[in-house]
């Protein structure tokens, strides 16, 4: 009986001792990785980038992670929003909030990268269809290979544990890219929102992808 | 592996948000298409062609005839003249060029004494354009002898069915284009069009930034001889 005892004992101090181990290397692998976000070009043809800090309400509603955000705008008073976001805090992976808070998404579609893996698109509109926001929003690795953030369209519990899980096992640092911008009331069922947003989208990740 | 998605999922749950409900969902993907094969025939230029209007400014609504008036030397370049009248009166002037396939913006003027000169000229559409093609824009607005830093952009940008004021339905196609020139004292020139034109007759809408409003004219009839 005794024996069975410290046994057993061994036994958890053996698993705590594993448990905090694997905390620290998840901690560590996760800290290795928002070491990466990725820059976006000065300039995409005619449009021109402006640092835009996200507001503290936005921040917040991200869990505070390391983000950088900007403004691409052009001549005709168009304007495309940028937010790289390291992943080092859960809600990092939320929608921003101005379309959590007020929109709903109408469509999602999971498509492929120019520059390798996937990524997705997703339309949202206000509860009256007169406003819309199309986004593309993706994980950008290192090399400038992308996965989907979900398959849905929003981010879900199970896609959280999906990119967390495959975090331990790939090395390579990443970080999340989202490109949205108000739909005008001109481009109806977003044609040409579509080729501005995919138009940013592929000059950020050729960019990601670029060799030192 | 268990053991890890088990702490994974402990971890998450803090931070869990509920997924949306989703409507069947269309397609959010937009295929290429030619905007335009021989941009030439979008805007014919001959003297003589014109395009009746009808235009509301401040809820009166006017009539407004463009008329294509010939070749003319604008600041060094020559161009085709198109003036827009309102009872009689200037209200827009405008220097177009098609060259090497292209065709280019070179100046306007909403006054009758002076221009404002595109250099180089504005590109706003090419032979073999696709839709959501953007032609970049960088250099001078050359006005009354004085020269400022510019840019812009023109872009193809929709191809749509316009039903005009009383000319009929044609498919045409949305020309979007936008200069921007700052200012020392921080204000901006801004100059923002859409045009839309339909083969062998050019313009079948007309939209132009005064101010902060935008004027819309809608095609009435057309002078193609």
């Amino acid at each position: 009986m005794e024996v069975s005892y410290a046994k057993r004992k061994k036994s958890l101090i053996l698993t705590l001792g594993l448990a905090t181990l694997v905390i620290q290397a998840i901690a560590m692998r996760v800290r290795a990785h928002s070491t990466f976000r990725v820059q976006p070009p000065m300039n995409i043809g005619a449009w021109e980038i402006k640092s835009i800090p996200l507001s503290s309400e936005a921040m917040s509603a991200l869990g505070n992670p390391d983000v950088d955000g900007w403004n691409y705008s052009n001549a005709l008073d168009e304007l495309v929003t940028i937010q790289v976001v390291s992943p080092d805090t859960f809600d990092a992976y939320r929608n921003p909030p101005i379309l959590t808070r007020f929109f709903t998404a109408v469509s999602a579609k999971v498509i492929p990268s120019k520059f390798g893996g996937m990524q997705q698109t997703n339309f949202a509109a206000l509860a009256d269809a007169e406003s819309k926001i199309l986004m593309m929003t993706w994980v950008q690795h290192r090399s400038g290979t992308c996965k989907p953030v979900s398959s849905s369209g929003e981010q879900s519990l199970v896609d959280r544990l999906r990119i967390n899980i495959e975090t331990l096992v790939q090395p390579e640092p990443y970080c999340l890219v989202r490109v949205y911008m108000a739909v005008p009331k001109w481009d109806s069922d977003g044609q040409q929102s579509q080729r501005t947003v995919r138009r940013v989208a592929d000059a950020i990740q050729a960019a990601g992808g670029k060799k030192p | 592996m268990t053991f890890l998605s088990m702490l994974a999922v402990v971890t998450i749950s803090a931070g869990c948000q509920k997924s949306a409900d989703y409507a069947s969902p269309v397609k959010p993907t937009v295929a290429d298409e030619k905007a335009v094969t021989d941009c030439s025939a979008m805007l014919p230029l001959k003297a003589g062609f014109s395009w009746t209007f009808s235009t509301v400014v401040d809820q009166r609504t006017f009539t407004d005839v463009a008329s294509v008036r010939g070749p003319l030397n604008i600041g060094g370049t020559t161009a085709t003249l198109v003036e827009t009248k309102r009872n009689g009166q200037l209200v827009l002037r405008e220097g177009y060029r098609y060259a090497k396939g292209q065709l280019m913006l070179t100046a306007f003027s909403t006054s009758p004494k002076s221009w404002v000169v595109i250099d180089p000229p504005l590109i706003l559409l090419k032979d073999g354009a696709m839709l959501g093609d953007e032609y970049r824009w960088r250099g001078r607005l050359r006005i009354d002898g004085k020269s400022i830093d510019a840019f812009g952009l023109s872009r193809p940008s929709l191809r749509e069915s316009v039903q005009t004021m009383s000319a009929g339905r044609f498919s045409g196609i949305r020309i979007d284009s936008g200069l921007s020139a700052p200012l020392p004292n921080g204000d901006r020139i801004k100059y923002q069009t859409t045009r839309w034109v339909a083969t062998g007759i050019g313009f079948i809408r007309r939209e132009y930034l005064d101010r902060t409003a935008r004027r819309q004219s809608n095609l009435i009839s057309f002078k193609m001889k």
